[in-house]
């Protein structure tokens, strides 16, 4: 501000034909933040230079030689110890545990899952049987075919209903009309014998 | 084409799990469960929230095991498998956010046991590296965030991006360059920077 009269009011004098005044005494910069003012460039720069190294350092992923140049800068620079020091806490935060009952439900997700598997009657001789009965009897149906094809495919298994009714009837009367059992066969055994003919 | 050896390892790991066998789909949730639940992590609201996208991240593993073919290793398939799911549910729930979550209230809530002054200046510097990544363009922050804070390889984050490798590389010495420079200047714009400095100083 003092330069800038001193300056403004030399102008004058110099326009009146006065001799100008002698300029005021300046205080002198100090040494210290002369030599940290100059440094700015360089410490803008080299700050600048190491930003996009500072996560792959935290990684341990550089050479050892650079990374202690780094390491050395960051004991120095407060702006980097900062920023090094934030992308730390982030990496720390972004490690988050796997909760352990979510391992659980994670562990459990098969069996709620329908797999897309085999159909289920390939699975299984029996269930076999019965498609390729009924896919016989629907085939037939369509087709056309004379009734006793149809019988004649079933007949096996009309034989065993047949069979078993015979049996069970056998039984029934044995028990119900309290026929007298054959003298040779123990009392116990007599629920089996209708079956086994 | 030859495979690496990783892979065969993960195709049998991969056989044998959609086989149904319990130990080989045990062996696979201890092995990416914590990794496929930090990338959930990033497009959910919530804890909880992130859970359920995890769950559903592993349904859908699950689904498609007999489909991987060892081309590529496990982990970036399943982050490949991942990806619609993760931007499906950021797309969905976009507009009741306002930047992509950090777990900072979960873990402030760790801190306070410790030392409070210390969990303060923690959920600071995790609100600073929120609020840069917040401000950068959403590829060079996800890129950041994926392979920087989360751990995850340049292949799994080229999976994830479903970009090639050099496009992350690239991406990442952008996005790294930007982060440092946006935390160096958020410190610088908030009085505290000094503070923080001193902190981190006498912490480091």
């Amino acid at each position: 501000m003092a330069t800038f009269f001193s300056r403004l009011l030399g102008r004058r004098n110099v326009l009146h034909g006065l001799s100008p005044l002698p300029p005021a005494p300046r205080p002198p910069l100090p040494a210290a933040l002369k030599s940290r003012l100059e440094a700015i460039p360089l410490e803008v720069t080299l700050c600048r230079d190491l930003d996009r190294l500072w996560a792959p350092w935290l990684a341990g992923e550089l050479a050892p030689a650079e990374a202690e140049r780094l390491a050395a800068h960051r004991a120095s620079c407060p702006r980097c110890r900062a920023v090094v020091a934030a992308l730390a806490a982030a990496r720390a935060a972004a490690a988050v545990q796997l909760p352990e009952a979510l391992r659980l439900r994670l562990r459990r997700l098969p069996e709620l899952v329908r797999r897309p598997r085999v159909p289920f009657w390939l699975v299984d001789v029996r269930y076999a049987l019965v498609v390729s009965y009924l896919f016989a009897l629907i085939a037939f149906r369509a087709a056309g075919e004379p009734a006793r094809l149809v019988a004649a495919s079933a007949e096996p298994l009309k034989a065993a209903t047949n069979e078993l009714a015979r049996a069970q009837e056998g039984l029934r009367d044995l028990l119900e009309l309290e026929i007298p059992l054959p003298n040779r066969t123990p009392p116990d055994a007599a629920d089996e014998e209708p079956n086994r003919e | 084409m030859e495979q690496p050896k990783d892979n065969l390892a993960d195709l049998e790991l991969a056989r044998r799990a959609a086989a149904g066998e319990a130990e080989a789909w045990r062996e696979l949730i201890d092995r990416y469960g914590e990794r496929l639940h930090a990338v959930a992590y990033r497009f959910a609201r919530s804890a909880s929230e992130a859970e359920d996208l995890t769950q559903d991240v592993f349904l859908k593993l699950y689904r498609n095991l007999h489909l991987y073919n060892g081309q590529a290793p496990l982990m970036a398939w399943a982050l490949r498998l991942s990806r619609n799911l993760c931007i499906e549910h950021y797309r969905r729930t976009r507009a009741e956010r306002r930047a992509m979550h950090l777990p900072i209230d979960d873990l402030s809530e760790l801190a306070a046991s410790d030392d409070p002054q210390a969990a303060s200046a923690h959920r600071q510097q995790l609100q600073l590296v929120q609020r840069a990544l917040a401000e950068m363009s959403r590829e060079l922050a996800l890129a950041v965030e994926l392979r920087d804070l989360q751990g995850l390889a340049y292949e799994e984050v080229a999976a994830f991006l479903d970009v090639p490798m050099g496009t992350v590389k690239s991406r990442l010495v952008r996005g790294r360059q930007e982060v440092a420079e946006r935390i160096a200047r958020l410190l610088g714009a908030g009085g505290r920077a000094q503070n923080l400095g001193t902190t981190f100083a006498e912490a480091g």
